[in-house]
């Protein structure tokens, strides 16, 4: 058994004021899995998506998703260059949860897999399995949207789990 | 003179420590054991009567001590879940010294969460028809199970199995529902034979795409309950994707004290697949 902890934190972010994009670099390749949690809102007065880039990777990203708002949809997401798998309120709504596993992120050998659970009071709830066409190991994870940027109070925890 | 509290110490006959420290705080230790409280107090100070060798502190209830030769004193051995107050009193080999007033309350606890700890991990270097975790410490309150993986199934995914010590019976049953190569679908099954977690890859893939399931079994090491278990799985293998989310017992109340995760179709998963096995504590 390993000893010592397995699930470390490895960088916070906390929004003192809006900002168009989050980023996680250099990160750390000590572990087997990546977590991501996420409380986040839009800077501006729309809903927008959000979207995440593995490294420098603009190609190659898929996601099967299924998720309710007042009754139940799924779908996929072909060929974008970025993953886009969950939304994020508007600044005059409640702060949304976002969690993503980053399975074998440093495998050279595997395309990445991810799993995203996103929920908003406000919006919906959702379940994404994603795929990013890219053997490169994760270094970087950069956190965008569709408008123009995440809200004051918007706050991004990266976590690593380690295996024994 | 009252002999019983006097001694001889190196040919010199020594009194008793005259006054009683000063009671400060008592409060738990967090021990991740559980079952310790810290007692702060303050060393008398006057110099009046013998010398001062070390220090006790006693529980109330229970008489229970520890010792040592500053504050704070570890008192060990306590019940979790118990208020306790404490006396400290000053020694030496003459006896002790009359002791302090009560501490405040304090209750011993277990931390609620003491971490999650990596049990096993199986990284196939070739292929393997089934993996099965054994001799499960029972020192964890939940298990958790990420994987990463792929069969050697002629086609583009695969399902995936669990069960638990080996019963692979019909003594499970479920609730799912997924979202199959993008349209929504749900299911039930009880009994289920054993318990169907999910879909991931096939070798009909590129040899780079594996599925993923992360597997949580809840209060595993208690006996009197059905095993809950809640699995997220699948697989997006660029033109198409499967997930799903499943509920599932085992109705069986024993400990679990190992977990196998079997292919549906294919004979093996392939090298590459890796499987790990986490305890949380709780």
């Amino acid at each position: 058994m390993a000893t010592g902890p397995v699930y470390e934190c490895i960088a916070t972010n906390t929004l003192s004021s809006d900002q168009a994009s989050i980023s996680f670099t250099s990160i750390s390749q000590a572990y087997t899995d990546l977590v991501v949690r996420m409380i986040h809102r839009s800077s501006t007065a729309s809903n927008v998506t959000i979207r995440t880039q593995i490294n420098s990777i603009t190609s190659g990203y898929t996601s099967t998703y299924i998720g309710s708002t007042s009754g139940v949809f799924s779908g996929r997401h072909s060929s974008n260059s970025y993953f886009e798998m969950s939304n994020t309120p508007n600044n005059t709504l409640n702060f949304a949860s976002t969690s993503m596993d980053f399975m074998g992120y440093t495998d050279t050998n595997k395309w990445k897999t991810v799993l995203c659970k996103y929920g908003s009071i406000d919006l919906e709830s959702t379940v994404y399995l994603g795929l990013c066409q890219t053997t490169e190991a994760i270094s970087s994870l950069t956190f965008t949207t569709s408008g123009s940027g995440f809200n004051s109070g918007t706050s991004v925890q990266l976590y690593g789990i380690k295996a024994a | 003179m009252a002999s019983g509290r006097l001694s001889k110490a190196k040919g010199k006959i020594l009194d008793i420590p005259a006054n009683a420290p000063t009671i400060g705080t008592a409060t738990d230790s967090a021990d991740a054991d559980g079952g310790k409280v810290s007692v702060a107090f303050t060393p008398d100070s006057s110099g009046v009567g013998g010398p001062i060798f070390s220090y006790i502190a006693t529980s109330n209830p229970g008489s229970i001590t520890g010792t040592g030769s500053s504050s704070p004193i570890v008192v060990s051995g306590l019940t979790d879940n118990t208020s306790y107050t404490f006396t400290v009193a000053s020694r030496n080999p003459s006896g002790n010294s009359p002791t302090s007033a009560a501490s405040n309350s304090a209750t011993p606890t277990i931390p609620f969460s003491s971490g999650m700890e990596s049990i096993a991990t199986y990284a196939l270097t070739s292929s393997q028809a089934t993996i099965t975790f054994s001799s499960i410490p029972a020192t964890f309150k939940h298990l958790q199970v990420r994987m990463l993986a792929r069969t050697d199934v002629n086609g583009s995914t695969d399902n995936i199995q669990i069960y638990f010590n080996g019963d692979t019976s019909n003594a499970y049953s479920r609730h799912q529902f997924t979202s199959d190569f993008g349209s929504p679908a749900s299911a039930t099954a009880d009994p289920d034979q054993p318990l169907f977690t999910g879909t991931i890859g096939g070798n009909t893939n590129n040899a780079n795409v594996f599925g993923l399931a992360i597997i949580d079994v809840v209060d595993y090491s208690v006996s009197g309950k059905y095993k809950i278990t809640k699995a997220f799985t699948g697989v997006d293998y660029g033109t198409n994707g499967y997930m799903t989310q499943m509920a599932g017992s085992w109705n069986n109340t024993a400990v679990i004290t190992s977990v196998s995760i079997a292919k549906q179709s294919g004979s093996n998963f392939v090298a590459g697949s890796r499987f790990a096995l986490y305890g949380l504590k709780g």
